[in-house]
This record gives structure tokens, sequence and C-alpha cells, in this order.
């Protein structure tokens, strides 16, 4: 037994030894230039950051790292903090975007900053409320959903609509930027004499998971078409719920105003059969192209809108460019308002409005809101 | 028999055992993971997580199975937060106010869950998940329908929806500096990570040698090998530690929070202290039979209820600490992982359905949450894409979940098949003995 007892002790301080010899107390040795990590969702409800992420990768290899959320967001918040912590403890990256920044960005930044008060952090499509985003981030970069909500409801009357529908659950409803994203949506839309209608989808966070809102989208679309008929505008305000809608829309004869995140790739490839892989999956003429095709295939072109600018796409390569920028000394100072704009509208190659975010009265300096005009299919 | 005792010994700790050796192949394989990055993540991690795990243990011991209803002590402390952060309470007094409110509520959430699991009588676990769930709806139709719909409540209140119903998704829970919640407990004092493992190393050699010595005096017949294991952890620890404090290293720099420890500290003697009181004894005796229990005149069901509305008060408790040192608050969803993630960190620590202590959960939730550190970094080593290494790291985490349920389920096959076999070798040999007998006869 003494025998065993010393031969336990000795494994157990060799491998333990092992361990720690290999890791070492050691920090990574910082690189000449500085690096900026971007941070995006998994694919499993929108590809499109990610795609957004690798696309950064592969321009600058030496100098963009990506990392990913965890797959279940609303869910593992205290691994959004490990995951900054990661960054965080290599010094030779300097900024951080987050596309999208989760709910649980401002808790993770929070701890982020304790170790590395040095860094920018950019937040992209962020959802939680503009005032603490406004704390935590140098720079807010979102879509303007309050806008677009009038905009969905004036853009579905343009395509027909006498019906408009809107998907959504307690959990987004909860976030202002979709409450009242459906509020101007459903004000706009009695003003124009539309018929507005608010249904709930389960959530895909909930146990019913992506595949649980997928199949109710796949089975409620059919039943507003046959109860409303053709001319019924559907949107939603989920990644998951898109590919389903899209399909069932286009298979019905239905209309469709733009994605929750508005892209030529968001849903439309994969709900409608495109090859949007190898060379295709960054070309914007492409994806446009390829789905005005199968839309008319199907019989309903002209019933389908969307902005003609992959969202995603465009705040990563705001993000990493600014970043890179800031890094290199080209800004002024952290939040150059101009440098934004113009690297924003040198990508989109359209016009592109800006605003900055009021809520409750004020108004926000770094945080910035876009939209773009409705391309029609 | 020595060999034995030590295949016993290794099939009972089997999943600590692959989860220990994970976290080490972890970084032999990994890329740059520095040990400060690691601590500091797993430090926090555990102070935040560990009262939760701590308030499934006394549910066990009591027969209840793994308690996924803790899911709604943590609403009962998220209930709690919103009043004390409605009139802006913080700090000091703001946190203890935020105890006394959670205390009541989830006593009161407690007592109905423990009569909802003496109607499911031996469906207890599912019964806790699905009663989560209700609760959930419950919950979301409080705060995002009746606060502001049926409560009126100042729609420019920073906490509500700017339409004036309901609660927003995140509530930002008010800096230190601002008199907020955030690290009300934490903040009150710190010290070195470092310092305190070998204070521990060296308490927990000290137990561990009047345990072996109490045990040895009982003459209880068991395996020397888990303390001879343990010493030698506890010794190899406190030297490398001893080392680190003498190099003055990077680690140095870590900091836990020592008003934090102090509250594990109590709850894990809170704990153990109950075990081995009458109530303790009671709800082991509940936890091996109920029907023996009853019949010793102990009332089953109002044991049952008091175990789960300990379980409740204490995953309150825990939640508090888990939220403060957050700092943001998920209104809606801060809640919900609470439960699966609890009772996996349990399991991991070698508990299982039936049986479980302290030591299972301190275990649990350092090996558990190593595994969610470590797992990207080996998943994207050995894929080479992140996206696959988080794919990979969801899916050890639930797995781990399934891993232990079924080892249980199988070491339970296996010993009542060894028990069979026994027996029926017992009921040969006696009708040998028995023929023999009747031969000499």
């Amino acid at each position: 037994m003494k025998r065993c007892g010393f031969a336990v002790l000795s494994v157990c301080f060799l491998l333990l030894a092992f361990a720690f010899v290999t890791v070492g107390s050691a920090l990574v040795e910082a690189a000449p230039v500085g690096k900026v990590a971007i941070v995006t969702n998994t694919v499993s409800s929108n590809e499109e950051e990610y795609r957004s992420a690798q696309v950064a990768m592969e321009k600058y290899p030496d100098r963009v790292v990506h990392r990913t959320w965890p797959d279940n967001v609303a869910k593992e918040q205290e691994q959004m903090i490990t995951v900054l912590q990661k960054i965080g403890a290599d010094p030779s990256i300097k900024a951080v975007v987050l596309n999208q920044a989760s709910p649980g960005s401002n808790a993770a930044v929070d701890k982020l900053r304790e170790i590395r008060d040095d860094m920018l952090i950019i937040y992209c499509n962020y959802s939680e409320n503009a005032p603490d985003v406004a704390k935590r981030a140098d720079i807010g970069l979102l879509g303007n959903s309050m806008e677009m909500g009038t905009r969905i409801a004036i853009q579905a009357k343009k395509l027909g609509a006498k019906t408009l529908i809107h998907y959504s659950f307690p959990r987004h409803l909860s976030i202002p930027i979709f409450s009242v994203r459906r509020d101007n949506m459903k004000k706009k839309a009695e003003e124009l004499g539309l018929t507005f209608l608010e249904v709930t989808a389960p959530d895909p966070m909930s146990d019913a998971g992506v595949s649980g809102t997928q199949q109710f989208i796949m089975e409620d679309v059919p039943k507003k078409i046959n109860e409303y008929g053709k001319d019924t505008a559907f949107n939603g305000t989920n990644c998951a719920q898109q590919i389903p809608m899209i399909k069932q829309v286009a298979d019905l004869g239905g209309i469709y105003v733009v994605p929750c995140c508005p892209s030529p790739f968001h849903g439309f490839p994969t709900a409608l059969g495109i090859d949007a892989s190898g060379d295709k999956k960054y070309d914007v003429e492409y994806i446009i192209g390829a789905t005005r095709e199968k839309l008319k295939e199907k019989g309903v072109l002209g019933r389908f809108s969307n902005l003609p600018v992959p969202g995603a796409l465009l705040l990563s390569h705001t993000g990493v460019e600014y970043a890179l920028m800031w890094m290199d000394g080209k800004t002024n100072g952290k939040m150059d308002d101009a440098v934004l704009k113009k690297l924003m509208e040198d990508f989109a190659g359209v016009q592109v409005d800006f605003e900055k975010l009021e809520d409750s009265g004020v108004v926000y300096d770094n945080l910035l809101l876009y939209i773009m005009d409705f391309i029609v299919y | 028999m020595r060999d034995r005792k030590i295949t016993e010994w290794i099939i009972d700790n089997i999943v600590p055992i692959i989860f220990v050796l994970f976290t080490i192949v972890g970084f032999s394989v990994s890329d740059d993971v520095p040990l400060v990055f690691f601590f500091r993540e797993l430090s926090s991690r555990f102070f935040r997580n560990i009262i939760l795990v701590l308030s499934l243990v006394i549910p066990v011991i009591a027969g209840l199975g793994l308690n996924f209803g803790i899911v709604i002590g943590a609403m009962a402390a998220q209930a709690a937060l919103v009043l004390v952060r409605f009139f802006d309470a913080g700090g000091i007094p703001g946190t203890l106010l935020w105890f006394a409110l959670s205390f009541p509520v989830a006593l009161f959430l407690g007592y109905l869950t423990g009569k909802l699991f003496n109607k499911t009588r031996g469906q207890e676990m599912i019964a806790g998940l699905i009663v989560g769930f209700f609760a959930n709806g419950v919950y979301q139709f409080v705060f995002l329908y009746c606060v502001g719909g049926l409560i009126k409540v100042p729609a420019d209140h920073p906490m509500v929806k700017p339409d004036g119903v309901g609660l927003r998704a995140t509530i930002d829970m008010g800096k230190p500096a601002e008199g907020g919640l955030q690290y009300a407990i934490d903040g009150i004092a710190k010290m070195p990570l470092v310092w305190a493992l070998l204070l521990a190393s060296v308490i927990g050699l000290v137990v561990l040698f009047f345990i072996y010595r109490k045990r040895r005096m009982l003459n209880r017949a068991e395996s020397k090998f888990g303390y001879y294991f343990k010493a030698a952890v506890l010794l190899v620890a406190a030297f490398l530690l001893a080392g680190e404090i003498r190099g003055k290293t990077m680690l140095m720099n870590v900091e836990i929070p020592l008003v934090t420890s102090v509250i594990v500290v109590l709850v894990c003697i809170m704990t153990q202290w109950i075990v081995e009181t009458k109530l303790g004894q009671d709800f082991n005796s509940v936890g091996k039979s109920q029907y023996i229990s009853k019949v010793s005149g102990i009332d089953v069901d109002r044991k049952r209820i008091t175990a789960v509305m300990m379980s409740t008060v204490l995953a309150a408790f825990g939640q508090i600490i888990y939220l403060q040192d957050m700092g943001t608050f998920n209104t809606y969803s801060s809640h919900e992982q609470i439960g699966m993630f609890s009772v996996a960190a349990l399991l991991v620590g070698g508990a299982s359905v039936a049986k479980a202590n302290i030591g299972h959960a301190i275990l649990g939730t350092i090996l558990f949450n190593a595994m969610f550190i470590i797992s990207p970094e080996i998943g994207q080593a050995v894929f080479g894409q992140v996206l696959l290494g988080e794919y990979f790291r969801t899916f050890m985490v639930y797995g781990v979940i399934g891993l232990a349920l079924g080892i249980y389920v199988w070491k339970t096959n296996r010993q009542k098949s060894l028990l069979i076999i026994k027996e029926a070798s017992n009921s040969v040999s006696g009708h040998v003995s028995g023929n023999s007998q009747e031969a000499q006869n």
C-alpha cells in the first residue's frame, strides 16, 4: 500500500508538472503591429456575420482574429465573458468588433475593460439599451430599425399588400429597437389602410429551438395566405424565421418586404436554392441577379424587396477597417464620424442615410444609425 | 483485492477523472492559453456558480433527485432585484434589501414546488424541469405585461420599455462608483487567488488527515487509495503555489472576492451541519426509503417540502451572488440555464441522482467551468476552425449530462446484477450444504 501511495503521488506530480510546464505563466508575445478581433455569431441562425469575419480575415490574415459567441447566446452569457477575456489576454489585440453585439455584450465588455481599458470597442447591431451601450462601446453601429418599421409599411403598400403580418416573440419585443419598430410599423400601416396583424412565433432560444421556430413559420404562412389572400406581406424580427418565410411566400405568391437583418444574402440563397458557394459567396450583384431569376420562375417578380447591401458585411467591413485605421493613427480619436460615414458609403456604393441615436430625449454621439432605400426584385 | 478496490474507486469517480484528463489534454493541444486567463476565468466562474450548485445537494439527499426547479429560486431573486432597482437602491443596503425580499418569495415558491413534487413522486426531476418552463411563462407574463399593463409604472423609467408596458430586456445594475449593485458583495474585499489556494490546500490536508484518522479509528473498511490521491493532489498544488508566490509571477495578479468566499464557506458548513442534524438524518432516511421513514414516524411529505424550500432559497441567494458579479441583468434569460448547468456541474463532480455532497459540488463546479474555458481552444486546435470549436464545446457541455446519467444507470444495473449473482451463489451454496447436511444425516 505504501508503494501504491508513492506511485500515485509520483504520477500526480508528473501529470501536473507536465500540464503546467506545457503552459507556463508567460504571456503571449506582442506582435509588432496591432490586431483587431471580430466576434460574430455562429451560423446556426444567420451565417452572414460569420462569413463577413471570414472575408476580413482573408483580406488581413495577419491583423484580424475571428472568434464566435456561444451558439446559444441568450443562455450562455458567462461564455460570452470568457470569449472576450481570452481576447483581452492577448496584448497584440488592440480593438474588438462585435457583430452582432448580442444581449450579454455589456457584461462581457465590462469584464474586458477591467483588464484592458486601452481597447477600441465597436458594437454592430446591438440590442441592449442605448444608454447602457453608450457607456461601454466606443462606437455603436446599428441599422435604423425604428425608421425601418415605418418604411416596411410604406414598402408593403407599394408592393401591393392589403395585409401586413409581423412575427415576433416576447424576448425580442422586450428590446426597444424591435418594439419601437413594431409600433412605428403598426402606426404607418393603419395610416395607409393596411390590416396589421401581430403573430407570436416561438423563440428559437427557448425549448422550441430553431427547428420549432422554422416549423411554425412553414405552417403559419400558408394559413395566413389562405385567410387573407395573396396580397399579404410578411416580415419577422428573427433570423431563424426568414428562410422558411421566404420559401413559403415565394411558393404561395405572397409579398415579402425585407429580412430582419437586411441583406441580399440573408435567407434568399437557402430558401430559393441558389448556389452561393465558392467565388459567388460574397458577390452581391450575382446574388441579386440569381434571386430575380428564381422569383421570376415562381411568378412573384415585383413582390419581393430588400436592401441592396448586406448589412453584416457592411458593418464588419466598416468596423474592421476603422479599427485598423485607428490603430495606425489615421482617425481623429476613437469616434470619427467622417471616417465612419466614408467607409460605409464607399463599401455600399449607394446613398446611406445616417443619424445619431436618440433615446428618451437624449442624443448619443457615439451611436450611429444607418438606413438605405429598398431594391425591388 | 487491492486492485479491485482501485478499480471500484475509478469506476465510482469515472466522470470527474474524465474531466480532469480532458482539462490536462486541453492544455497540451491548445495554443497560447495563458494560465492567468485560465485561472482568472475559472475563479470568477467558480464564485458566481458554486452556491447555485450547492443548492442541489439537499434535495439529492432527501431523495428528490436533481432539482431542476432551482430556476424558480433564481426567478425569485430576479423579481426581488426588479423591485430593488426600480427604487434605485444599491450598494450594501440595496444588496441586503435584495436578500431580504428574495427570501420570502423563494420560500413560498419553494413550498409550492415541494407540494408539486409530492404529487409527482418518482418523477421529481422531470416535474422540476417542466415547472421551470411554466414558471418562466408566468414570469414573462408578470414582467412583460402586468408591470405597466396592470401595475402602472412611469414609461420614462430606465427599466421600463418606451411604450410603458413591460420591462426592458436588459437592465443595468449600476456601477459600484454610482452606488449600484454590481460587485456589491465581490467588491468589498479581495485577496490574491494564489494565497487563497495555498491556504485552502493546507487546510484541506489538515482536514483530510483528521477525516482519515477518524475513519481509521472507527475501523471503516474503505479504499485508502482515495485519501492518498487527494493528499497527493493537495501536496503538489501547495508546492506549485508556493513557487508562484516566491517567483511573484503574473498569477499573483488574479484576485478572488473575500466576502463571497466567506459566504461560500459558510454555506458549505451550514449544508454539512444540516446533514448532521436530526433534520438531515430525516432527509437521509426519506431519501433511502420513504416507506420505512413513514413507518418510523417521519412526516415524509413535510420533509420533502422542507428540502425543496431550502434548495429554492439557497438558489435565490446563489442567483444574487451570480447577478451582482455579472453587473447586467438579462431580464428574461438570466435564469434560463441555471438549472441545467448547475445539475451538470454537480454530476461532473461525481454526484449521482441518489448521492451528492459538498465535495461533489465544489469539484464539479471547478471541472465543469474548466471545460467551458478550455473546450473552445481544443476544438479550434483539433479542427482548425473557430466555428467547429464552438460546436465541439456545445457538444461536450450538453453531452456531459447524458454521460453522467448513463454511467449512473450502468453502475446501478451493474450493482443489481452483482447482487443477483451473489444471491444466486448464496442460494446454490446453501442448497449444496443443505444437501450435504442431509447426506451426512
